[in-house]
């Protein structure tokens, strides 16, 4: 398979920040992953930047992942973020970009800013940090390229459940995920080359599953939307496993799973569909299950909405805050959320601050 | 019918309306999420308590702007019975309601559309003899909706055209129309729906849904014969088939 070779290739240029990283995230990489740093020294035509550079990163095949330095600017030679954002767009490369300078005068917005085509790793929590999720990353794409490069091998068409692992009951809601996003549905023109085609799903299909089904709550759900969605305070949540362990077996294990946690909804509601008496008409909420399981009492879920007095009922996740909020006082405001997404919304508060006009 | 039995009739429903809702060339709103499954007296009750919507439907041929929005709203029983394959799941009852909505404009401030109600009626499974009703019928019913749940949506312009006295008969026999029967009738019951059928995406997820009882459909003896409207009362008449001196005048031989 020659779609990528085995590198994670690095430009950063400064030494000592490569230092930082450089063994924490060669210890991370499986053993059938190198780790590559790009030489920022020997010099290039300012002309002919894309090209050389182009030339220089196909060795001879184009590397699995390429880390970028938000900031290229000690570097020797013409090399910036711009020429290698471009090289992974024309050539379909995953492309994951850390900022050193953690600035706490970027906006919040651009942070939080969905951007499809690269995977962001947040710097402020460390390099340790930061090499373990870069390695995460990079293993994300080999399990996809892997899978992938399988399903083309026996002519099937490539199943983006069965990479996934995905419960049968949720594939109507991953198709609505995808609409979202073009490049992740899979398929190229009829002429292209099967490594091609390998690379640009790979590559788009990460960036589906790392940017759309694990960032926004629906079909998968994080610590907090799990909480939510029980109707539990999700801080004890957070905090206690033994809340969690009952719901091990809906636990999400697929390309990126080791960047977080994350649960199939669907299983969720299987899990607590099997925890129903003959007295139930529907399905127990987190404080009726942990009460059944002896397990400490825990509190609701309070909504985070700012603008509202204190109170429970707060089953869906806000994208901002990234706390539960209530129905009534969140939104879910066209092309903000991916359509399957439906544990997403935007708290009222929130939305009002980054589009008044979108309130009544 | 146990947990398991709940989780299949629940994973059954949910993912036959998202992969529906997904299908090409389908606009529909509504999640899985909208769908209640309960528990009730060793049944199960799937109930869609706001509504679902298909929207954007042209009905007019000569006038490709007028669209309409459908919304339906399903209400089963189901319960389980034994067969030599295992538990089947049967529909006891049925209630389908489906309003025809007209949209006049874009969006409102509100975030909510103007819109007259155009039509209405609900579909019902009715096997109960005493009732005396074919046992499956429609009766129009501009407000089968309740405005309280089009409301959310909608500024309904005409509700005091719709909501004035509408007698509730005649019961017309109509063919099943549960949560899946009325989705067939409206993907093929507009301008648009040339060879319109089911997405082959849901074909195989429509085995896995509840069906009536086969005991509605066993004409015997007058198989082969056309479904008079003698034949939709048979359940309430007593008998097990229409009586032989009835089919021998009413029907083709």
């Amino acid at each position: 398979m020659t779609a990528f070779d085995d590198r994670v290739l690095v430009f950063e240029d400064r030494d000592d920040n490569y230092d930082e990283i450089q063994r924490p995230l060669e210890e991370a990489l499986p053993d059938e992953l190198a780790l590559e740093r790009f030489d920022h020294s020997s010099p290039i035509e300012s002309n002919e930047v894309l090209s050389a550079l182009e030339e220089r990163v196909r060795d001879p095949e184009f590397p699995l992942l390429i880390i970028l330095d938000y900031d290229l600017t000690v570097a020797g030679n013409q090399v910036r973020r711009e020429h290698v954002r471009q090289l992974c767009e024309d050539h379909d490369l995953p492309l994951c970009i850390y900022h050193r300078i953690d600035s706490s005068l970027e906006d919040k917005l651009q942070v939080e800013e969905y951007e499809e085509d690269r995977i962001k790793i947040n710097p402020s929590k460390g390099a340790e940090e930061v090499a373990s999720d870069a390695a995460n990353i990079a293993k994300g794409f080999n399990q996809i390229r892997h899978a992938l490069a399988e399903a083309l091998g026996d002519q099937s068409r490539p199943a983006i459940p069965e990479i996934l692992d995905a419960p049968r009951g949720v594939r109507g809601k991953l198709d609505q995920y995808a609409w979202g996003n073009p490049g992740a549905l899979m398929g190229g023109g009829p002429d292209m080359d099967q490594d091609d085609l390998i690379r640009r799903s790979t590559t788009h299909l990460g960036y589906w599953i790392h940017n759309e089904l694990l960032e926004f709550p629906g079909a998968l759900l994080n610590p907090v939307a799990l909480a939510a969605y029980l109707d539990v305070d999700h801080e004890s949540f957070c905090d206690n496993t033994e809340y969690q362990e009952p719901f091990d077996d809906a636990l999400y294990d697929g390309p990126f799973s080791e960047l977080g946690q994350w649960w199939w909804t669907p299983k969720v509601d299987e899990i607590r569909a099997l925890h129903m008496t003959d007295e139930d008409q529907e399905m127990p909420l987190g404080q009726t299950i942990f009460e059944r399981l002896d397990l400490p009492e825990i509190g609701p879920a309070l909504c985070h909405d700012g603008e509202s007095e204190e109170h429970g009922g707060a089953r869906y996740y806000c994208i901002i805050k990234q706390k539960p909020v209530c129905e009534d006082h969140s939104k879910n405001p066209e092309g903000w959320i991916p359509m399957g997404a439906t544990r997403s919304r935007i708290s009222r508060d929130e939305l009002a601050r980054l589009e008044p006009w979108t309130l009544s | 019918m146990d947990n398991r039995d709940y989780i299949d009739i629940k994973n059954a429903y949910d993912t036959f309306w998202e992969m529906f809702k997904g299908s090409q060339g389908v606009k529909a709103e509504g999640t899985s999420d909208d769908i209640d499954i309960t528990k009730d007296q060793g049944k199960i009750r799937v109930e869609v308590p706001s509504c679902l919507k298909i929207s954007d439907l042209q009905y007019r041929r000569d006038s490709q702007e007028d669209l309409f929005d459908i919304c339906f709203q399903a209400e089963l029983i189901i319960s389980g019975r034994e067969s030599d394959e295992g538990i089947r799941y049967e529909i006891d009852k049925s209630t389908t309601r489906v309003t025809y909505l007209r949209r006049l404009g874009d969006r409102e401030d509100d975030g909510r559309y103007p819109a007259e109600i155009k039509q209405g009626m609900h579909y019902d499974f009715e096997s109960d003899p005493s009732a005396r009703h074919p046992i499956f019928h429609v009766q129009y019913d501009p407000t089968a909706i309740d405005l309280g749940v089009l409301n959310q949506d909608y500024r309904i312009t005409n509700e005091d055209e719709v909501t004035g006295d509408h007698p509730d008969f005649p019961r017309i026999p109509s063919p099943p129309m549960d949560f899946v029967g009325i989705l067939y009738l409206i993907i093929k019951d507009h301008e648009q729906a040339e060879n319109a059928t089911w997405p082959s995406r849901v074909l195989d997820l429509l085995a896995d849904l509840p069906t009536f009882p086969k005991s509605c459909f066993e004409p015997n003896p007058q198989a082969g014969s056309e479904m008079i409207p003698e034949w939709w009362y048979v359940h309430a008449d007593g008998g097990a088939h229409v009586a032989d001196e009835i089919l021998e005048v009413r029907c083709v031989e």
